[in-house]
């Protein structure tokens, strides 16, 4: 930039009078024809650069050099095919915008309320004998959905609507409870979160579930507990295989203390309902077992012993009057003592959906846990349903997608076998882009993942979520990433916590609508017993 | 379309064989040029993001239909004030008019250029201001695309109404050669800025053919090429981009790396295209403005913007900058220099990474014409042996120090969200290298002429986390991270491979070697190649490209503005 002492015009200014005369010459003056002598080497450079051209395109010993193949899409696409596309492209074109929308009405909206302390309907007990009223839909009931629930036969999840309809019915006790495992996607309880965030505004507030008794990484994080702990837990993390016991707990971690280990819980005062009237201390008793110290706001010490002959899973519950409580629990030593977690319930009727997010693990991570161990996890919880969401940190792995599903068959009969009366649901990992030039692409195992998980969840009786679909298919990871806010982190394979809201919404919506589909063909059936037990299911051998 | 794909070498061969076709047929060879541009415009191939929308084309028309007829009513009016006389009311009536006209060009130009790519931004500033103040104001968000070249091709057009309002330029008499002339392909969607009393006269004489051109042409598309891609895109895919996606997961001396390699990438994309358009000029006949001049030589920020993005900084400069101090007069001077700055910043994008970035380019030129004004001063009054005493030196340099710290920190922590302590830190360098340049001679030997260059070269590589961040919230994260100094490891094994290093250390390397080396020597070579050999050499360098972007092409950078 000029300095303030050279204010001098510099622009190709010259007078106005021999600007006119060379404007008018330049027409006057004939024309400089080109000559091809002029080009010089040049031209016989282009002459070669034509016939190569012409040579990748013709010969076909040299197919590997041309720059452009009948798979990529035509030259010049923006005039050519583009004001043509296929069916197939205006589908997809269709089904990105209709996902575009959910998400743009997600964003839109204010971000969802806690659950409300109260039930929307007045809690009745269930008469044994009777029926459920007839369904009534939620306000949000019939919205939009644009990738459903995949339900092979349609009765995949009748046990878990089952229970869900007696919530809805808002029959005394009636707790609906989901446990849903999965890797870092469901990291920082935020797939989780968004889902229950929902549930319970739908269904009714049971409680926020299980808790870890300390982080298992950087990005454990339930927002809607008042979590605390001083650090001095040992973990032992299900992926870093270090227990030969295969007793994990739920969350996939177990902790031990020979005293001094602290750690507190309580239900988030504006993130949640800020209630809770159920504790659940979740632990092992095994030989030479030390004292766990609890108090619940600070009272009473209740000292819990857990010494035992053998290793064994025990629950200290203790049950408040419904309010906002907070739960200290110690190691208080005379031994070691081994813990797992706590959850937090209330008495009901509602919801609970547990977010027991294991990081960075693989699905066959899984088959670590005891199946003694799992059983008495799962029975202790009482869980209708079991969610899968794994298969991120797999598509690293180079391994055929049919030994891939051979693994997902085992995991989910591992599961299913610990507590057969429950459903099961397999949600396919998100989209994950690579980058290619400028451009974001989704990895080509992603797809063939999701067909794998399919069919485990086909051949094993599971619902499947289709949430590569769901989030817009082929590219969705870079939409996802270049849309403002951001639904997808820096990795390509992350959802930020938007992205969370809206897999969350999506996911909700579908679950949902599935679930009226259920209400309306059992009330046309006849009806559902108000205190009905589902025959369990036989998990496949 | 994007210069570096197949779609656009099918489309250049026979545009280029073509005109030479008709060179000798001035309306034939105008319309074809102008189809042809706006063909290229609009025929991109199928990337991320897709290309031009068709009322983009729209856009483009209405843009050069209005400015024709301002420039044809502006003259008019103009002939019409200078045959009435000065005292003529009709003068004063013909001034009027044109000065409507004018006033019709920008608000034409600007507002589309102000709607398209600033609407979303000003309403989400309001937003959030309001939101500051506690006040919740929803931002509503326009679904804008902006269209493609808009801040190059209304700059362009803008300038021939300027230049017909100052009596500088005649008006275009053939539509058809003006729409060529905003239209032309090799400049149309990233510059250079073409004025329209440098062209226009080149489209009315007719293309100008020689050996010289077309070696030269043909060189600089090479060059261009091979800078875009392998030290523009590749370095992009290999290193800037996985780091700016998730700068939070890296280490300090990560991110500057990133740094470094985004300052070589930008360079090299922006003036790799800027070379292809030239050479394409060339090879058509036509002359177009240099852009690049060897930037990262520059001894300060106000020299790094003459050698920048030349056609910007000079069409700011000489329809802005002069226009304020024509009106102001010199005591304007500084806001002058800020103004421009700041919207030279703006111009690149609209969110509030660039309203920072557009504020530390324009303090930088503030502080530099300041510290050369003072320099110069005290050379004076040093020769008169007219000094201030000491003391009350000390007293002006420490105050101004302490504000500038106390500022500086404030900033930080209000607008970068940095804890006081890295905040005070932060301010804490800023201010010691300051007074260092405040200490350096403005001349001197090969010393301060390192000091000079090495310090101007590190203001613009620390300039571009807000250019490159994608947001505010990564330029923070950034930051911070840079910030934090962890030095628990360095710069990881395996993420970056060795020819990463070696193109990044290459292409900073060449960039401060004498231009001469590229511009002569290797020119000389180019031209003493046999043309068969040159071809093959070609061919060879576009499949070596292909491999390198696995056939996906970034777009320029400056597409984006």
């Amino acid at each position: 930039m000029a300095t303030l002492t050279a204010v001098t015009e510099t622009t190709a200014a010259k007078s106005p009078q021999g600007l006119d005369q060379r404007n008018r010459e330049a027409d006057s003056t004939a024309p400089e024809r080109f000559q091809w002598q002029m080009l010089g080497s040049v031209g016989p450079a282009m002459a070669v650069v034509f016939v190569s051209l012409v040579a990748v395109f013709t010969v076909p010993q040299l197919a590997e050099y041309r720059p452009w193949t009948s798979d990529d899409p035509l030259p010049f696409w923006n005039v050519l095919s583009r004001p043509f596309p296929s069916e197939a492209a205006t589908a997809a074109q269709a089904h990105v915008a209709a996902v575009d929308k959910v998400a743009d009405e997600v964003l839109a909206a204010p971000d969802p309320p806690p659950p409300p302390v109260e039930p929307a309907k007045p809690v009745v007990e269930a008469e044994v004998g009777t029926k459920l009223p007839p369904f009534a839909a939620g306000p949000d009931d019939s919205a939009d959905v644009k990738t459903e629930l995949e339900l092979p036969t349609g009765h995949e999840l009748d046990r878990f609507f089952t229970s869900l309809a007696r919530s809805d019915a808002s029959i005394a006790g009636a707790v609906t409870r989901a446990v849903h495992w999965g890797d870092s996607a469901i990291g920082v309880d935020g797939i989780p979160s968004a889902i229950r965030r929902r549930m319970q505004n739908r269904f009714g507030d049971a409680g926020h579930g299980f808790h870890l008794m300390a982080p298992a990484n950087t990005s454990y994080r339930h927002r809607e507990v008042d979590f605390q702990h001083n650090g001095k837990w040992h973990g032992c993390f299900i992926i870093q295989k270090c227990r030969s016991d295969g007793h994990y707990g739920l969350g996939g971690m177990t902790f031990r203390s020979v005293g001094g280990a602290q750690s507190s819980f309580a239900p988030h005062e504006k993130r949640s309902s800020g209630r809770v009237s159920k504790l659940d201390l979740h632990y092992a008793a095994q030989p030479n077992g030390g004292q766990i110290r609890i108090r619940v706001d600070e009272g009473e010490k209740i000292i819990v012993d857990t010494e035992a002959d053998t290793l064994e899973d025990r629950f200290h519950s203790i049950e408040v009057p419904d309010g906002l409580h907070e739960l200290e629990v110690r190691a208080a030593g005379s031994g070691r003592v081994r813990v797992y977690g706590v959850s937090m319930e209330r008495d009901g009727p509602g919801v609970v959906w547990d977010g027991l997010a294991l990081v960075g693990a693989f699905t066959r991570r899984m088959l670590e846990y005891d199946a003694t161990h799992l059983a008495a996890q799962l029975e202790h919880r009482q869980a209708d349903l079991v969610v899968f969401t794994f298969g991120g940190n797999d598509m690293v792995r180079k391994i055929k997608m049919s030994t891939y599903a051979d693994e997902y068959r085992e995991v989910v009969q591992h599961v299913r076998k610990a507590r057969p009366e429950m459903d099961c649901l397999i949600m396919a990992p998100l989209d994950h882009g690579e980058r290619q030039g400028q451009r974001i692409v989704s990895r080509p195992v992603v797809a063939k993942m999701v067909e794998a998980q399919r069919s485990v969840a086909k051949s094993e009786g599971c619902a499947f979520f289709d949430t590569y679909t769901a989030m817009g298919g082929d590219g969705s990871a870079g939409r996802w990433f270049r849309r403002k806010p951001r639904l997808m982190g820096g990795d390509f394979g992350h959802a930020t916590g938007k992205g969370h809201q809206v897999i969350g919404e999506l996911f909700f919506r579908a679950l949902v609508h599935r679930y009226v589909e259920f209400r309306q063909a059992r009330d046309s059936d006849g009806g559902i017993d108000a205190a009905a037990n589902p025959t369990p299911a036989q998990p496949k051998e | 379309m994007l210069f570096p794909t197949f779609d656009f070498l099918l489309f250049a061969l026979p545009v280029l064989v073509g005109f030479w076709a008709l060179s000798g047929r001035p309306v034939a060879r105008v319309a074809f040029l102008t189809a042809a541009s706006y063909f290229f415009y609009m025929a991109g191939p199928k990337t991320d993001p897709p290309p031009a929308p068709w009322y983009f084309a729209g856009l483009l028309l209405v843009s050069t239909t209005l400015d024709f007829i301002c420039g044809q009513k502006i003259h008019a009016l103009s002939q019409r004030a200078k045959a009435a006389g000065k005292s003529d009311p009709v003068a004063a009536l013909a001034n009027r008019g044109r000065n409507r006209w004018l006033m019709l060009s920008m608000v034409g130009n600007l507002g589309l250029l102000g709607y398209f790519k600033y609407t979303n931004f000003l309403i989400q500033a309001f937003s959030d201001v309001a939101a500051s103040m506690n006040i919740f104001v929803p931002a509503l968000h326009l679904d804008v695309v902006l269209p493609l070249g808009i801040s190059f091709y209304t700059f362009q057009s803008l300038s021939y109404t300027l230049d017909i309002w100052r009596g500088k330029l005649e008006p275009e008499t053939s539509f058809a050669r003006f729409a060529l002339f905003v239209a032309f392909f090799p400049q149309l969607v990233a510059g250079p800025i073409v004025r329209a009393s440098e062209f226009l006269p080149q489209l009315r004489r007719g293309p100008s053919f020689s050996r010289d051109n077309f070696e030269s042409g043909a060189f600089r598309i090479v060059r261009g090429l091979a800078k875009k891609v392998v030290l523009g895109d590749w370095v992009a895919s290999q290193l800037s981009d996985v780091i700016f996606d998730a700068p939070g997961t890296f280490t300090s001396a990560e991110l500057l790396l990133a740094l470094y390699g985004y300052t070589l990438q930008i360079y090299a994309d922006f003036s790799g295209y800027s070379d292809i358009a030239i050479g394409l000029g060339l090879m058509l006949g036509f002359k177009l403005p240099e852009n690049f001049d060897r930037p990262y030589q520059s001894l300060d920020i106000a020299e790094y913007w003459r050698r920048w993005h030349i056609t910007l900084s000079s069409w700011l400069r000489d329809y802005l900058f002069f226009q304020v101090l024509a009106k102001f007069g010199a005591r304007a001077g500084y806001f002058a220099v800020w103004l421009t700055m700041f919207l030279v910043g703006m111009w690149h994008g609209a969110s509030w990474n660039f309203v920072i970035y557009a504020n530390i380019h324009a303090a930088a030129m503030v502080f530099n014409r300041w510290n050369r004004t003072r320099q110069n001063k005290n050379k004076k009054l040093k020769k008169k042996g007219k000094h201030k005493p000491l003391p009350l030196r000390l007293v002006y340099w420490s105050v101004g120090t302490a504000v500038g710290f106390a500022l500086g920190a404030g900033l930080v922590h209000t607008f970068l969200h940095l804890p006081w302590p890295q905040a005070a830190g932060l301010a804490g360098f800023g201010t010691i290298v300051l007074l260092g340049v405040c200490a350096l001679p403005i001349k001197g030997g090969k010393l301060v002429v390192f000091a000079h260059i090495f310090l101007t070269f590190h203001l613009i590589v620390l300039s571009r986390i807000f250019f490159r961040a994608p947001d505010l919230d990564t330029a923070r994260a950034f930051v911070e991270g840079l910030v934090a100094l962890n030095t628990e490891h360095l710069i990881r094994p395996g993420l970056v491979s060795i020819w990463v290093y070696a193109a990044l250390v290459g292409g900073l390397v060449l960039h401060f070697t004498p231009k001469r080396w590229v511009d002569e020597t290797l020119m000389k070579l180019f031209r003493r190649t046999p043309g068969v050999l040159l071809g093959l050499a070609f061919v060879a360098l576009c499949y070596g490209l292909m491999l390198l972007l696995q056939g996906a092409p970034r777009a320029f950078i400056y597409f984006q503005f």
